[in-house]
């Protein structure tokens, strides 16, 4: 996600700086040395990080959590639709609460200069359906959590023995002379970096 | 890959991408930001978690509490999302 943004960046500073034709842009973003992300991304939608697997578990775990219970919507006071998970401040909705309690997995809250800044980044859509979450980081599995038992905490954690497919290109990439990178979200702080990197060592 | 590609993809590689060349590796007239870990993850990329120091800024924290040690001793002051989970408060900077 990182890359492609600062790759997008490039290409707007390039189309604002010279004005140069569409072609030309392309072919710059083409063959100059590019960094190539494992996360999904719209050319890369197949490629998953542990980290995002993760979130994207969460994700539907709350989210069939929503859709099943109707009475959580008779109960939902803040909008007649689909509950918000995050107000407008920034702080859980008693929705995204009951949803997290009710699903059993560990909730956490975000940094929240991170918060804050997505925010601003997208005022008239709050970072509703992202998972929050902060973790240590010196431990592989179990994490700090704000409500749930240990147990709870370790359903659905993504192990480190789980290796990520697909990521034996980035060893070729390297050798190669490819330049790449270890980026990761903000949802899994802290953890999301390292979990990067061992994904990167797995590659054969 | 190697544990070594792997940091040097994580800090060298990092560096040239945003075209920060103060950072990146250790090296006189660069900017120290370190991590030290207690394992070495050359042996085993997963001791990358085994944090012990860590030194930000000019200023060096403990890994485990995220007390300032150096240079002067300072503990953690409280999260906002350790007693209060609800309510943020706006960054004071």
């Amino acid at each position: 996600m990182a890359e492609w943004f600062c790759r997008s960046l490039a290409a707007r500073r390039l189309w604002g700086r010279r004005s140069c034709s569409r072609t030309t842009t392309v072919k710059f973003l083409l063959f100059r040395p590019h960094l190539f992300s494992v996360s999904p991304s719209n050319n890369s939608p197949f490629f998953i990080t542990s980290e995002s697997y993760l979130c994207c578990e969460y994700r539907r775990r709350a989210l069939s959590m929503i859709t099943r219970s109707a009475s959580l919507r008779a109960q939902s006071s803040e909008s007649a639709g689909l509950p918000t998970f995050l107000n407008r401040e920034g702080g859980a909705t008693d929705d995204f609460k009951r949803v997290m309690r009710r699903c059993q997995h560990p909730h956490f809250p975000v940094i929240a200069d991170a918060l804050h800044l997505a925010m601003a980044a997208t005022p008239t859509r709050p970072p509703a359906r992202t998972s929050l979450a902060i973790c240590n980081a010196k431990s592989n599995h179990s994490c700090r959590t704000a409500s749930s038992t240990r147990e709870q905490a370790r359903q659905g954690w993504f192990r480190k023995d789980n290796i990520v497919p697909n990521c034996a290109q980035m060893a070729k990439l390297v050798r190669a002379g490819g330049l790449v990178g270890v980026g990761s979200h903000g949802e899994m702080q802290g953890i999301g970096y390292h979990w990067e990197m061992w994904m990167l060592a797995s590659a054969a | 890959m190697t544990p070594l590609e792997v940091i040097r993809c994580a800090t060298l590689n990092g560096s040239k991408i945003v075209q920060a060349r103060d950072l990146g590796s250790i090296e006189p007239g660069k900017l120290a930001d370190l991590v030290i870990m207690d394992k070495s993850p050359l042996d085993d990329i997963h001791n990358t978690n085994t944090i012990h120091w860590v030194m930000k800024n000019g200023e060096l924290f403990e890994g485990d509490t995220l007390n300032q040690v150096w240079p002067e001793q300072k503990k953690l002051e409280p999260l906002w999302f350790w007693s209060n989970y609800d309510v943020p408060k706006p960054a004071s900077r």
